[in-house]
């Protein structure tokens, strides 16, 4: 049984409320103990009381399920609020959504093309094959014989995603560190609403086919006359996604041609196009059984003005050979310390990039990096990556680096589970 | 000269569409059978061999209306492998579809039929057993393939579906949401909610407690009952003076 997402506002909000005063009920907690408690045990019951109103926070959102949910698990990434556990909670539900049956998915289709499904196609797969952020994908045949993968949204989420993002700011906003919230809050609203604009979707797709022009990349095309804002129609690919694929036992050669080919279309859209593909999850991936991959999902596409672009190119190597003037001034160009730090601070921040820097230096220690000889590679990295997020209080997060910095370890995740050898050292951040 | 059945389904249709069209326009009250006659372009005489009054000629719209839908289920390939949520939601949103381009005249007239007084009764009842008896259909087949329990009460539970048609048919003569989709999305939660209580068994669980408390308070005193019923005879009979 499924429940459903509580569609109006106002109702939206009781849950909303219920939350809160759990929330603020645990805080007024921290703050009647507070006085009698000295300042060593403060600071640990305040991080108590934090850790156990995200906890609280959480169990509100995914009451809301749908958009709620997906921001939440946003945040997660985002922004360490949540305890590792909730983190793990929400990866899990990345794809709760709720589902459309087979009355709903007529009702959408036509709605948004006139025409019922067994009008429109030649044949319609009334069973989804796949989910798709925020909606499904179903195989069908246009009426002239080619295959189509068509994306189907659920009605009406475009309505919730801005009382969602109100609702949750209203949350967050007594919490200390609200105004990284809010702008990554921001960011995610923006992403969100770019995400469910399957027009905007097929104009991305349109312009990566023409101008992502790799030789083992395949970029679906777009059926404008089965399209709309909400149902998104392409080629269907052959293949297999990514994480299927992988349990198939390619070989490591299969392994590292697909990483290598993966790895060149995140440094040519960065660095050719400035715009790049930034939902690194597996299933997004389409392997063929000539290796090429599929590209699909354009849901999410980050354009970088070309400045920021050439900072971010001389950020590996920096962060490498660390000169510590040099780097800040790095930071400063991308607009991230926050005023002026006093010495303390800057060497505190200092020391924990050179830690940083000196588990992210191994991968471009030689030519190619192992990463079936490393296991938990990853894992230490996003530790040292938390306390980086923990010193935020002196850091504004430039928003562009929430997507690159997603995009670029969710593809090392992927290259993890591939246990794939790859060339990290890219020509255009090495010289 | 005697006219074919055939001829006279198309006149009928006629005589309906010129009513919707009519209605939309001037209202039910300036609607007048003549006008809706010369609309439809029969004898201002001729109409009254296919309605009597006004009010019948709304009650066939809906007549027909609840036929054109099983039609259009009818059509669907797959809608026999189609769970009973999605039966009944299909039935649900092919109703609103095909009530779309007439939906001024559904708010103008869908009160008298469906909140009908006795006197209409003969007319209403045709629309409502239309209706019923798709229902029945999609909740026996779902009995039989166990995807719901049997059900005490099962006709009752059908009639339910029959208010409910109704409250998702006032929701969405009221929905302002771009192409209605509030009411695709209540219809959804609802059936959700619905479906899931019948799976649970949720009629024959009251049932059960009704029989309880029938068992346990009615049927015991049942002997006392009776000492009042010999009492109530003996009064009556010294009454009548036996």
């Amino acid at each position: 049984m499924r429940t459903g997402i509580p569609q109006n506002k106002w109702q939206r909000s009781i849950s909303g409320g219920k939350t809160a005063i759990k929330v603020g009920g645990k805080m007024l907690k921290y703050f009647a103990e507070k006085p009698f408690l000295d300042r060593q045990k403060q600071k640990a019951a305040k991080q108590k009381a934090q850790r156990e109103g995200a906890h609280i926070l959480f169990q509100g959102l995914s009451l809301l399920r749908g958009t709620a949910l997906k921001i939440a698990q946003q945040l997660s990434f985002e922004i360490d609020i949540f305890p590792e556990e909730v983190r793990r909670e929400l990866e899990k539900s990345y794809h709760q959504v709720p589902p459309l049956n087979r009355a709903l998915i007529r009702k959408v289709i036509i709605n948004a093309l006139g025409e019922l499904p067994e009008k429109l196609f030649a044949s319609f797969e009334s069973e989804a094959f796949a989910a798709a952020s925020l909606g499904q994908v179903h195989r069908a045949q246009s009426q002239d014989g080619q295959y189509l993968a068509i994306k189907i949204q659920y009605p009406g989420i475009d309505r919730t995603i801005a009382s969602d993002i109100r609702l949750i700011k209203n949350l967050l906003r007594p919490a200390d560190d609200y105004h990284l919230y809010r702008s990554a809050l921001d960011e995610i609203e923006a992403h969100l609403l770019e995400e469910i604009d399957y027009q905007m979707e097929s104009l991305h797709l349109v312009y990566f086919k023409e101008n992502l022009k790799l030789s083992d990349v395949v970029i679906p095309e777009v059926f404008q006359d089965y399209s709309s804002g909400t149902i998104l129609s392409q080629t269907y690919l052959e293949g297999l996604p990514l994480d299927a694929w992988i349990k198939t036992g390619p070989s490591q050669k299969a392994r590292d041609a697909v990483a290598a080919t993966l790895n060149q279309i995140f440094f040519t859209g960065l660095y050719e196009l400035n715009k790049i593909h930034a939902d690194p999850n597996p299933g997004n991936f389409i392997i063929a059984d000539n290796l090429s991959i599929g590209l699909v999902d354009f849901g999410c596409v980050k354009r970088l003005n070309p400045e920021f672009v050439d900072h971010y190119r001389q950020l590996p190597a920096t962060a490498v050979n660390p000169d510590k003037e040099r780097y800040f001034e790095l930071l400063e160009a991308f607009g991230m310390i926050r005023a002026k730090l006093d010495d303390q601070t800057k060497q505190q921040f200092f020391e924990t990039v050179v830690t940083f820097s000196q588990w992210f230096e191994k991968l471009f220690v030689d030519e190619f990096f192992d990463f079936g000889a490393n296991p938990g590679f990853f894992a230490e990295g996003r530790q040292h990556l938390d306390k980086i997020y923990r010193l935020r209080k002196h850091v504004d997060m430039n928003p562009n680096f929430v997507f690159l910095d997603r995009t670029r370890y969710g593809l090392m995740r992927i290259f993890e589970m591939l246990g794939a050898r790859v060339r990290m050292r890219s020509p255009y951040e090495w010289e | 000269m005697k006219i074919s059945q055939k001829q006279r389904k198309i006149v009928r249709r006629k005589i309906i569409g010129a009513c919707v069209d009519l209605m939309i326009e001037k209202g039910f009250k300036a609607a007048t059978m003549r006008e809706i006659a010369r609309r439809s372009e029969i004898g201002d005489a001729t109409i009254y061999n296919y309605f009597p009054t006004k009010e019948s000629i709304l009650f066939a719209y809906y007549e027909d209306h609840f036929l054109d839908c099983a039609k259009k289920l009818q059509a669907i390939e797959e809608f026999n492998t189609y769970s009973f949520q999605e039966q009944v939601q299909t039935y649900f949103e092919t109703s609103l579809t095909l009530f779309l381009p007439d939906r001024e005249f559904v708010a103008l007239s869908y009160k008298t039929v469906f909140f009908s007084l006795s006197q209409n009764y003969q007319l209403f009842e045709p629309i409502r057993r239309q209706f019923l008896l798709a229902i029945n259909d999609m909740l026996e087949a779902a009995i039989e393939v166990e995807e719901l329990p049997a059900l005490v009460f099962s006709e009752f539970i059908v009639q339910l579906f029959w208010d409910y048609y109704i409250a998702m048919l006032a929701y969405w003569l009221a929905d302002k949401s771009p192409q209605f989709e509030d009411t695709s999305i209540l219809i959804d939660k609802s059936m959700d909610l619905g479906v899931s209580l019948l799976k649970s068994g949720i009629a024959n669980k009251m049932f059960d407690l009704g029989i309880m408390l029938f068992k346990t308070h009615v049927l015991s005193r049942l002997p006392n009952l009776k000492n009042h019923v010999d009492l109530a005879h003996k009064v009556k009979r010294e009454f009548m003076g036996n």
